[in-house]
C-alpha cells in the first residue's frame, strides 16, 4: 500500500537530511554586507536606463550593411540547429533498443519512457531490486543520470514510487 | 521611506497598467537579495553573483512586458536566475578544476589535523559537498535545501516533473550527507 503523498513528503524532508545536515542549514547562509547589497540594487534599478541607452546607440549604429550580416548570422545558426537535429534523429533510428537487456542500455538510447520502464519491470527484463536502484543511484555517473532526469525528464511519480519499494 | 511590495501588489502594478520601471524597480526591492543569495549558492563566487544577478534582473526587465500575471512572479524570477546561473557554469565547466574526489581528499587531509569537526567546518565541509555536485542537481537541492520550495515550484521553475526532482534531491542528499559523515568519523 503506498504511503500517502504529504507524509511522504514530509518523511523526504524529515528522513532524508541527517542531524548535521539539519543543523548545518540553520547556519548556512552565506554572509552579504549591506552597502555591497544596497550598491547591487542601485545598479539594478538602473538597468531600465542603460537598456534604453544601449539600444538607441545599437540602433544609430544599425546598417543595411550589419542587418545584412546578421540575417546571415540568423540563418546559418538555423542551418546549424538543422543538421544537429538531423544526426541526432538518424542516431536514435539507429540504436537498437531491441536488443537492450540491462537498464542502461535503455537509457543510453535516450528513448526511454515512463511505459518503457514500467513494461522492462514488468517483463522482468530487469529485476526491479536493489540492483535497478543501485544501477541508477550509484551504477552511473552523474553526468548520464542528470541527463536522464533532466533532459528526458520522463521519470514521472508512479516509476520514483515504484522505485521507493526498494 | 521605501517599502517593499509583496507579489501581488506588483502584480496589480503590471496588470493595472502602471509604468513597467515602477514594477521593476517594486521587483528589485522586492527580489534583489533574495535573487543574489540564490545565484550566490549556485555559483559560489560574490563576483559572479554580482554579474549574474545584473544578467538576470536585464532579462527581467525585457521579458516583463509579456510576463503574465497567472504565473507566480517568484517562480518566474527564480526560473531566469536559475537558467542564468546554469548557462553560466555550463560556460566555465572546462575551467572549474574542482571535482568530488579533489574536493573528498581535500577535507580528508583536513580531517587528519582536525580530529573533532566543529560547526564551521561542518559548513565548510557542506559547501565543499555542494559545490561538488553536478549542476542541475546543486540547483535542486539548493532550492529544496535552502530556500525550502515545494517541489511543484521546483518544477515549474526548472521545468522538470516532480519525480524527477525528487529522485536527484534524494541522490544530492545522499552524496553531501556521506560527504558529511565521512568527516565526521
Amino acid at each position: 500500500m503506498k504511503t500517502p503523498r504529504s507524509k511522504r513528503d514530509q518523511q523526504w524532508d524529515e528522513d532524508g537530511l541527517s542531524e548535521a545536515l539539519r543543523t548545518a542549514r540553520e547556519h548556512a547562509e552565506p554572509t552579504i554586507d549591506q552597502s555591497h547589497l544596497n550598491a547591487l540594487k542601485d545598479r539594478l534599478k538602473a538597468i531600465p536606463e542603460t537598456q534604453r541607452t544601449d539600444r538607441t546607440a545599437h540602433e544609430q549604429k544599425s546598417t543595411p550593411v550589419m542587418q545584412f550580416r546578421k540575417r546571415i548570422v540568423a540563418l546559418s545558426a538555423v542551418a546549424a540547429a538543422a543538421i544537429v537535429i538531423l544526426i541526432f534523429t538518424f542516431r536514435s533510428v539507429n540504436l537498437d533498443t531491441e536488443n537492450c537487456t540491462s537498464f542502461e542500455c535503455m537509457l543510453a538510447s535516450y528513448t526511454l519512457n515512463a511505459s518503457d520502464v514500467s513494461d522492462m519491470i514488468d517483463e522482468e527484463v530487469v529485476p526491479f531490486n536493489g540492483a535497478l536502484t543501485g544501477g541508477l543511484f550509484a551504477g552511473l555517473d552523474d553526468e548520464l543520470l542528470e541527463e536522464y532526469l533532466f533532459d528526458s525528464n520522463t521519470l514521472d511519480d508512479e516509476i520514483f514510487e515504484l522505485m521507493e519499494l526498494d | 521611506m521605501n517599502q517593499t511590495k509583496t507579489d501581488s501588489e506588483i502584480k496589480l502594478m503590471i496588470d493595472g497598467g502602471a509604468p513597467f520601471e515602477a514594477a521593476f524597480n517594486a521587483i528589485v526591492d522586492a527580489y534583489a537579495e533574495r535573487t543574489y543569495r540564490h545565484i550566490l549558492r549556485l555559483v559560489r563566487s560574490h563576483e559572479d553573483a554580482d554579474d549574474l544577478t545584473q544578467e538576470t534582473f536585464i532579462k527581467i526587465w525585457k521579458a516583463l512586458p509579456e510576463f503574465r500575471s497567472e504565473s507566480a512572479l517568484y517562480t518566474w524570477i527564480y526560473r531566469i536566475a536559475t537558467n542564468v546561473s546554469l548557462s553560466h557554469l555550463e560556460r566555465s565547466k572546462r575551467l572549474r578544476s574542482i571535482s568530488f574526489d579533489v574536493a573528498e581528499n581535500r577535507v580528508n587531509d583536513h580531517a587528519v589535523h582536525h580530529a573533532a569537526v566543529d560547526s564551521d567546518q561542518v559548513l565548510h565541509i557542506l559547501n565543499e559537498a555542494i559545490e561538488a555536485l553536478p549542476d542541475k542537481q546543486r540547483s535542486v537541492f539548493v532550492m529544496r535545501y535552502y530556500d525550502a520550495l515545494s517541489y511543484d515550484d521546483i518544477s515549474e521553475i526548472t521545468g522538470t516533473s516532480v519525480g524527477a526532482l525528487k529522485a536527484s534531491y534524494h541522490h544530492a542528499v545522499k552524496k553531501v550527507e556521506q560527504f558529511v559523515k565521512q568527516q565526521e568519523l
